[in-house]
Order: structure tokens, then C-alpha cells, then sequence
């Protein structure tokens, strides 16, 4: 009898005794918390230094995908730079593994700490590059993959690049 | 014939096999670059290098590049156990020196042969950090994007174009470290089998152009194995698709036609179907449609009115299902049917078929020990001429009767490889007739190809060909003969109709039996102007169903859009007789197949439809042989249908009007615009031999006019025969006449006359 008295106002005591504690939970919305530096959340697009888009449409992403929610049609400019006329994530089947990240050649594809994706209408999960493309460099502000390509685009010669000698003189006999 | 060991295994090879190929074939996964089935081993790239075990005790192992080594009984080899792997390694290295960081934005990489073979020699991380060698990027034309960097000097390319494809404006420039391969002035390549380049080099030096534009890597593609559409030889290609169009064709191997390459007509063809004007909807011009009822109640309703009176024509260039089906069709509905849009091209195809013997294939024209060529036939099958090619390149004698420049004529000329005899196709009888053979009565010569292009043959110079074969013919000399024919199932169209189908159908429709007209893939008022014209408003109701928009798609009722043999499956029948079916590569969802349409008008399903051909096609067996090769043969000595009874009257004073073909040219071809746009020719114009602009007293830039009413710029040209009248196929409809007719002097006349 006392045995269960004691089980029973032990347990109001200790709910009382945490009623008084501070809280381990925070009251989001209203109050956010500061999420860990390796977190992958919603994808996005970067630009190169210069302002352009760095996404050439290599493929790479929507090949490892492995839920395959990526789409892509790649075309190019007048001046033969590589850009996806059509970049699609469909976010309602994306796993956050980041994969995409990693695979892209040109650090173009970044997963960001924004985890916030909800939508009543399951059709509207589907990000185009519209939505997609931000005007920054994201994660890695220096990094340029047209300065490291071997092919000519505007601004840049055959040749120009640092590690790259001027192009050979096709006409000279000369060794 | 013997056995060599690879690491100890022991590989079987053939006589006068080397050892790469037969590691090769055994499955073993070794690099190599130079080396290609078709060109063979250079010895240039060094990457197939193997230790050959010493025989002796004392003697030490030596490094050889297996690519030159005749392999020999008992030899053994250490590929991956020996210091060679490090040699390889290296040698992989010392070529990514310099090669661009190009991998994402290069088409070629996916199924790049430098990929693949720096991964195989385990080579991942670049040591070098020096400057790398650059080369400049040349233009070269509209279907080839060159990017010089990428090159790895392998020769490949310049093996091929002009060891292999013949060509002289494209080779190596500079040497050692600066070696480049290029043209010798920007711009398109002559050869009609540039494309071929993109496949033979394994890198992206040379990448497709067309496919650029609309780029998807190799996996994403919805890929089927097909036949090629746009000449009778019947290629087998692999077209790839994504999301409902066409992005590239690629050559699909077929020992027995084509082993490796197809031509540019075949590979940049095909993009007629992305064209901006294919008709993709169905459009109803005549005849309100009640708004509740879809197009094939419509139809089928205005088809049970007209049953009885009805006409259904397809092409030549349609296959064996879809005149199967458009057959059924005509039953169905009591109609006539014919596949051929012209009695000329019928009665000559007939012909040609009734000459066939023992048809040469590709492998068979390459082996031969001379050859006689009757026609254009680089601009009428240009893999054939690839064929005639390889004769030329082992200096095999040659005669060629032609009547238009051809390629292949000029190529004879300047490499001397034979006799070329330039001859208005009227006379070709006489000359065929009084043809000068000596020079192929050699005692080695022991099997003669015989080929002649029936587009540009009249039915005396077929049975000409014919009186030739049998004079060729002795016991050690074979002779097989074949026809490149006009259109890819021409052969079909033959086998499956009625004779004089087409004559047939044209008297129906001018005596009013018949006043309702299905046309399937045919342009008879674009290509077949000149009989089908006056016949327009005998037509009440024109149903077309086509996947170009061509003159007749211009003038229908109802247009349906029919889907290209990429988008569908069938039956063809190449000019040698073999069947061969092809599949359906990518779904595009707002067109219709043949079957499709017959299902919807008739109370036969698809599947029973298919039912009935499977049937048909057993039926059609028991006359065919079962060859030991791909697929079936049609033993054309056995059919019993393909006779020629009907003849037109052949005027013989005056100039003969000739089509001016060239090798990216064809009814479908046309319409693929980068293709097209590297045609010779000029619309519009008509083509003369100096000599006979100064007989019809006219000179370049003055018109001629027609006895149709249309008049045309005259442009002087020595390449084109003498009493000859040359003009673009797309002009000989705009002036409503037939290819090889010969017009009286008094049918042609220069406005100044007049005066």
C-alpha cells in the first residue's frame, strides 16, 4: 500500500520537478536554431565569380542521383558556353544525400542549410532553374571552371588559361 | 590455329591474327588506341604494350606492342603480370600531360575511349604540372565540330579518311609535339563519310555538330537497334532518343552490311523528323467534323461512303509493314493500292530486280576482283561506293558509266584507278553493249561486281546489264550483280504489290473509279509532279498521312502525322533481298505508325493485325531461303511476282532531263537542315554542258522555258554529259516532268526566240 503511494505522488514530484526546468525544445517557428556547417538541405545554383552560371549541363548529377530527380536538357550560347536550357529537381523525391554535390565537376550544385520545402500541392515540388539559380558563389567563392577547360568561351582564347601555353603555330616547320 | 597464353591463359587466334586481336577477342581488357577492327594497327599510340616471355633460358623478356606482333603458336605474353602494366601506365600518363580539363562540357566522354582507357590502366591523378600544349580549333562545316586540344595523335582519323574513306582534304599537320590533324582550308568535309571520324576517334577531337545542339549522354538515350531509311542498302543503325525526339544516330554493327561506318546521309539524315515544319498534329482542311467524334470516326465515317472508290498509294521509301497494313487497308475498303508513286520508277525497279543475281554485299563488293559501276552510285547508296572505294585502294580495275558528276567517278580519274566514260543514260545500252572488258580479263580476276543504279537506267540499259553479265560470266569467273535501287524498301514494294500497280492506279483515278486518296510517306504531287498534277481535281477527298511536310502535305484535306522508322517498328527490304526488321527507338506521343492508323479504321486490332503479318511473312518464307547470315534472304529468282510487263514510249531526239543527286540528298533527307545545307547543287537552276547551252544558243544566267510553263536560270557546267539537262529533284517537280524523259528540241526554247 505505501510502496504504491510512493510510486504514485513520486511520480507528481518529478513532473513538478521538471515543470520548473529549462527547456530542451525551441519554439519554432518563432525561434530558429543554428544548424551544423555539413548540412544538406534545399539545392540550389551557383554563379561564377564573374556572374555567370556555373552549371555546364555535364550530366553528372542526374547520373548519380539515386532517386533520379534531376532532369536536365543542356544546350549552348552563340559564343559555345555550355548551360542547361532545362535544369528540374523534383523536390518531393529528393533524399538530401548530396551526392549531386559531389559529383559536379564545376562546384555549380550546392546543398544548402534551408530545409524548408513544404507545399500543399505535390506538383509545386518541382524547382526549375528559375527557382534554382541564386546570383552568388555559395560555399565556394573562387572556383571558376572556364579557367581550367581546355574549349574557348567569350572572354577566354585557346590557350589562355595559367597552366596552358600559347596554341602551336600550325604553319611553321619549325620542331 | 594456335594458342597463345595472356598472363598464363591460354587464348586461341586465327592464322595472320596479331596479338592484340586476339586478346581482344578472347575477352581480355586491354588498353589500345591506334588499332581499330577496320583500319588496322599503327603501332603509333604505344598502349597495347605486353612482355614476351623468352623461348631460350638465357635470353632476357622484351616489352612489344601486341598490335604488331603476329601472334605465333606457343608464345607467351604477361600483360598485367609483367613490367608492360608499368609501361602502360605511363604511357596513359604522358598522354594526359596535356590533354584539357574538358571531361564535363566534351561530348565524348561517356563513352570515351581515352576514359575508359586511363581508368583501365589505373591512372588517376596528374603528376605534371607544366604548361600544357594547346592547338587551334578549325570550323569544319556544319555536321563536325572539331576541338584540337583533345587529339592524342592516335591517326586513326586520318587512317580513315584517307587510307580507308579515299579523301585528300583532311590530314596530319606539323610533327612531334605540335602533330595536328586538319583540313586544309575551315570548312565542310568533301567526303560523303566524314561522320564516320566522330566514331573512329577515341576522344572528342571530333564531335557531332547536330547532336551538339540537343545533347544528352550515352545513357539517357533510349537506343533500338534500326534500319537506315534513306537508300536501298539498308544499314543498320542505332538511332538514340530522348524525350520524344531524335538526338543522334550512331552505326550498329552488321558484319554482313555494314561493319563499322555508315555514311553522313545516314547519320545526319535522319534529322529530318526534328525538322520545324513536320507536321505533328492531325489538321482537317475539308470537311466539318462533328465536335464529338475524333479524327478516325471521322475517317472511318467518310472512308464507308467512299468504299469502293478509294486509293491508297505509299512509297518506296515506306517499309514492308506499312505496305502490308495500307494492303490490308485497301481490302478492307475494296480500294487499289500501290507502293510505287510512278509506272517509270516501277517498271524500272522491276527491272532492275528481274537483272539482280546473286547480289553482291558490302563484304562481297570489298573482297571482288573488279567491278563495273553503271550510274552515280556514291549520290544513289554511298556505302557501296565505300565498297568500290576499297577496290580502288588495292588498285582492282574499274569502269564507270555515268552521266552526272558523281564522286566516285572523280575519284577513278584521279587516282587512275580505272575507266570512266561519261554518257547521256539514253545511249547507255549502246555504250553498256559495246563496253570495252579487256582490261578485266586478267587471269586473277575471279569475281567481277557488277553494279548499276536503277533511278538512272532505262529498261534497255537494264537488259543491257543484263546481255553483260552473261557475257562476263565463264566457270572461273564469278559475277554478281546488284542494283542500288530508289528507295530503301523499294525491293519490298516490289515483292508485296501487283504488277503495274502504280499505272493502275493512276488510270483509276483519270477514268473517276476512284475519287478518295490515301497517300502514306509518298509526295506524288511534289516528286511524282508530273503525272499526278493533272489528277489533282479528280481527287475530292486527299488524305495524307507523312512525316515530312511535303508538296502533297501541302495540298491535303486531312494530314495525319506519321511516325519515322525511328519512332516505329517494321519490316525492310534492302537491294539484296534481306529482310530485316527494325524497332521502335523512342515513343513520340502525338504521332501514329501505320498499323496504328489501319487499327482505327478497320475492326482489326493491333495485335491481330500483327497476327496476320506474322502469317503473311511465313507465307512469303516459303520462297525465301534461310541464309546462314543476319536474317533472312529473299530468293529473288524464286518470286514469282516481280515481273515488268508495262512499257512507256521512250522518245530518243533531243536532251535528256537527269536528276542531279548528291550523297546527302534524298525525299527525306531534304529535310534535315544542317545536312541540306551542305548541298552542291542550286535549286531553281538547270545544269548544261557548255557545249549544249551553245546547241540551244543560251549562256549562264539566261533563262529557259519548259513546255509546262516554267522557265529556269541556265548555269554552265562541264562536269554534266553532253545532251544532258540537269536539275535538283525538288526543281524537277516544280516544272512537273519525270526524271530521264528526253525532251524535243521543240519543248525547249529560250525566251528570245519567241521574240
Amino acid at each position: 500500500m505505501f510502496k504504491f503511494l510512493g510510486e504514485m505522488f513520486g511520480a507528481f514530484w518529478v513532473t513538478l520537478r521538471h515543470a520548473f526546468r529549462p527547456r530542451a525544445t525551441v519554439l519554432y517557428p518563432e525561434q530558429r536554431t543554428q544548424r551544423a556547417k555539413r548540412f544538406r538541405g534545399r539545392i540550389v545554383l551557383t554563379r561564377d565569380p564573374d556572374g555567370q552560371e556555373r552549371c555546364v549541363a555535364c550530366y553528372l548529377c542526374s547520373s548519380v542521383c539515386p532517386v533520379d530527380c534531376i532532369n536536365i536538357q543542356g544546350t549552348e550560347d552563340q559564343h559555345e558556353r555550355r548551360y542547361p536550357e532545362k535544369f528540374d529537381i523534383d523536390f518531393s523525391r529528393c533524399i538530401f544525400c548530396g551526392l549531386c554535390e559531389e559529383a559536379c565537376p564545376t562546384l555549380a550544385i550546392q546543398l544548402t542549410q534551408d530545409f524548408e520545402l513544404c507545399q500543399t500541392d505535390k506538383n509545386n515540388m518541382v524547382w526549375h532553374k528559375a527557382d534554382l539559380l541564386i546570383d552568388k558563389q555559395g560555399k565556394d567563392p573562387d572556383y571558376n571552371y572556364y579557367k581550367h577547360a581546355g574549349v574557348a568561351v567569350k572572354g577566354k582564347k585557346i590557350g589562355a588559361n595559367k597552366d596552358e601555353l600559347s596554341p602551336v603555330d600550325i604553319y611553321s616547320n619549325l620542331p | 590455329m594456335g594458342t597463345i597464353y595472356i598472363d598464363d591463359k591460354p587464348v586461341e587466334f586465327e592464322a595472320g591474327q596479331n596479338v592484340l586481336q586476339a586478346t581482344l577477342k578472347a575477352g581480355i581488357d586491354i588498353t589500345y588506341f591506334c588499332y581499330h577492327e577496320a583500319l588496322g594497327s599503327a603501332g603509333s599510340c604505344r598502349l597495347c604494350a605486353m612482355e614476351l616471355e623468352p623461348t631460350k633460358k638465357d635470353d632476357k623478356s622484351r616489352v612489344v606492342m601486341s598490335c604488331m606482333q603476329v601472334a605465333q603458336d606457343g608464345q607467351r605474353y604477361r600483360l598485367n603480370k609483367g613490367s608492360a602494366d608499368k609501361v602502360r601506365q605511363h604511357v596513359v600518363e604522358y598522354y594526359m600531360t596535356r590533354h584539357p580539363h574538358d571531361c564535363p562540357v566534351c561530348d565524348e566522354a561517356g563513352h570515351c575511349h581515352l576514359q575508359d582507357m586511363t581508368i583501365l590502366s589505373r591512372q588517376t591523378y596528374r603528376r605534371y604540372d607544366g604548361k600544357k600544349q594547346t592547338f587551334p580549333d578549325q570550323e569544319m562545316g556544319p555536321l563536325i565540330w572539331n576541338t584540337a586540344n583533345r587529339c592524342i595523335t592516335c591517326y586513326r582519323c586520318a587512317r580513315f579518311y584517307q587510307n580507308y574513306a579515299l579523301g585528300d582534304d583532311f590530314g596530319v599537320y606539323c610533327s612531334g609535339q605540335k602533330t595536328t590533324f586538319r583540313r586544309s582550308e575551315p570548312g565542310a568535309f568533301d567526303s560523303p563519310f566524314s561522320g564516320n571520324m566522330i566514331d573512329v576517334c577515341p576522344t572528342g577531337t571530333f564531335t557531332d555538330k547536330v547532336f551538339r545542339r540537343k545533347y544528352s549522354r550515352t545513357w539517357q538515350l533510349e537506343k533500338a537497334t534500326s534500319v537506315c531509311n534513306h537508300c536501298s542498302t539498308g544499314c543498320n543503325t542505332e538511332p538514340g532518343g530522348r524525350e520524344g525526339t531524335l538526338r543522334r544516330i550512331h552505326p550498329m554493327t552488321n558484319p554482313h552490311i555494314n561493319p563499322h561506318f555508315i555514311c553522313d546521309r545516314g547519320r545526319y539524315g535522319e534529322h529530318y523528323s526534328e525538322a520545324s515544319d513536320r507536321p505533328l498534329k492531325c489538321i482537317i482542311r475539308k470537311g466539318a467534323k462533328n465536335p464529338y467524334d475524333n479524327i478516325y470516326t471521322h475517317l472511318t465515317r467518310c472512308l464507308k461512303k467512299a468504299s469502293g472508290r478509294i486509293g491508297i498509294l505509299s512509297s518506296e521509301h515506306e517499309d514492308l509493314q506499312t505496305h502490308y497494313m495500307l494492303k490490308q487497308l485497301a481490302v478492307h475498303y475494296k480500294g487499289i493500292f500501290s507502293p510505287f508513286i510512278l509506272p517509270d520508277t516501277e517498271t524500272r525497279t522491276r527491272s532492275a530486280i528481274q537483272a539482280t543475281q546473286l547480289p553482291p554485299s558490302l563484304p562481297d563488293i570489298e573482297t571482288a576482283d573488279a567491278a563495273i559501276i553503271l550510274g552515280s552510285l556514291t549520290e544513289a547508296a554511298p556505302m557501296m561506293d565505300l565498297a568500290v572505294r576499297q577496290l580502288i585502294a588495292k588498285q582492282k580495275p574499274i569502269i564507270m558509266v555515268h552521266a552526272v558528276p558523281s564522286l566516285l567517278a572523280d575519284l577513278i580519274q584521279h587516282r587512275n584507278a580505272g575507266e570512266v566514260i561519261s554518257a547521256t543514260p539514253k545511249n547507255w545500252h549502246q555504250v553498256i553493249d559495246h563496253l570495252d572488258t579487256s582490261r578485266l580479263s586478267d587471269e586473277k580476276v575471279k569475281k567481277i561486281v557488277l553494279l548499276g543504279v536503277a533511278g538512272e537506267m532505262d529498261v534497255p540499259a537494264i537488259n543491257a546489264f543484263s546481255r553483260l553479265k552473261e557475257k562476263l560470266s565463264q566457270e572461273t569467273v564469278t559475277v554478281q550483280s546488284g542494283f542500288a535501287l530508289e528507295g530503301a524498301n523499294a525491293m519490298g514494294a516490289a515483292v508485296i504489290s501487283n504488277e503495274n500497280s502504280a499505272h493502275e492506279l493512276l488510270e483509276a483515278i483519270q477514268k473517276l473509279y476512284v475519287d478518295t486518296l490515301i497517300v502514306c510517306g509518298a509526295d506524288p504531287f511534289g516528286e511524282g509532279a508530273a503525272e499526278w498534277e493533272p489528277l489533282r481535281n479528280k481527287i475530292r477527298q486527299l488524305i495524307v498521312l507523312d512525316n515530312i511536310n511535303t508538296e502533297t502535305v501541302k495540298q491535303a484535306d486531312i494530314v495525319l502525322p506519321l511516325a519515322t522508322w525511328s519512332e516505329r517498328c517494321g519490316y525492310s527490304v534492302n537491294y539484296e533481298g534481306r529482310v530485316q526488321p527494325f524497332e521502335q527507338a523512342y515513343q513520340r506521343s502525338s504521332v501514329i505508325s501505320p498499323t496504328e492508323f489501319v487499327a482505327h479504321l478497320t475492326p482489326h486490332s493491333v495485335e491481330a493485325l500483327y497476327r496476320q503479318r506474322d502469317v503473311w511473312l511465313t507465307q512469303l518464307s516459303a520462297q525465301l531461303v534461310i541464309s546462314d547470315q543476319m536474317g533472312i534472304q529473299l530468293n529473288l529468282q524464286q518470286l514469282s511476282g516481280i515481273k515488268n510487263t508495262y512499257s512507256s514510249h521512250i522518245e530518243t531526239e533531243g536532251l535528256q532531263l537527269v536528276k542531279l543527286p548528291w550523297h546527302g540528298g534524298g525525299v527525306r533527307a531534304d529535310f534535315a537542315k544542317e545536312l541540306a545545307s551542305c548541298n552542291p547543287w542550286k535549286d531553281h537552276y538547270v545544269y548544261l554542258h557548255t557545249d549544249t547551252a551553245k546547241q540551244l544558243n543560251v549562256t549562264t544566267g539566261k533563262q529557259l522555258h519548259f513546255k509546262s510553263g516554267a522557265s529556269l536560270e541556265v548555269l554552265c557546267d562541264n562536269r554534266i554529259t553532253k545532251d544532258c539537262l540537269a536539275v535538283t529533284p525538288l526543281t524537277l517537280g516544280r516544272i512537273k516532268c519525270k526524271a530521264n524523259i528526253v525532251l524535243p528540241l521543240h519543248q525547249i526554247h529560250t525566251g528570245e526566240t519567241d521574240q
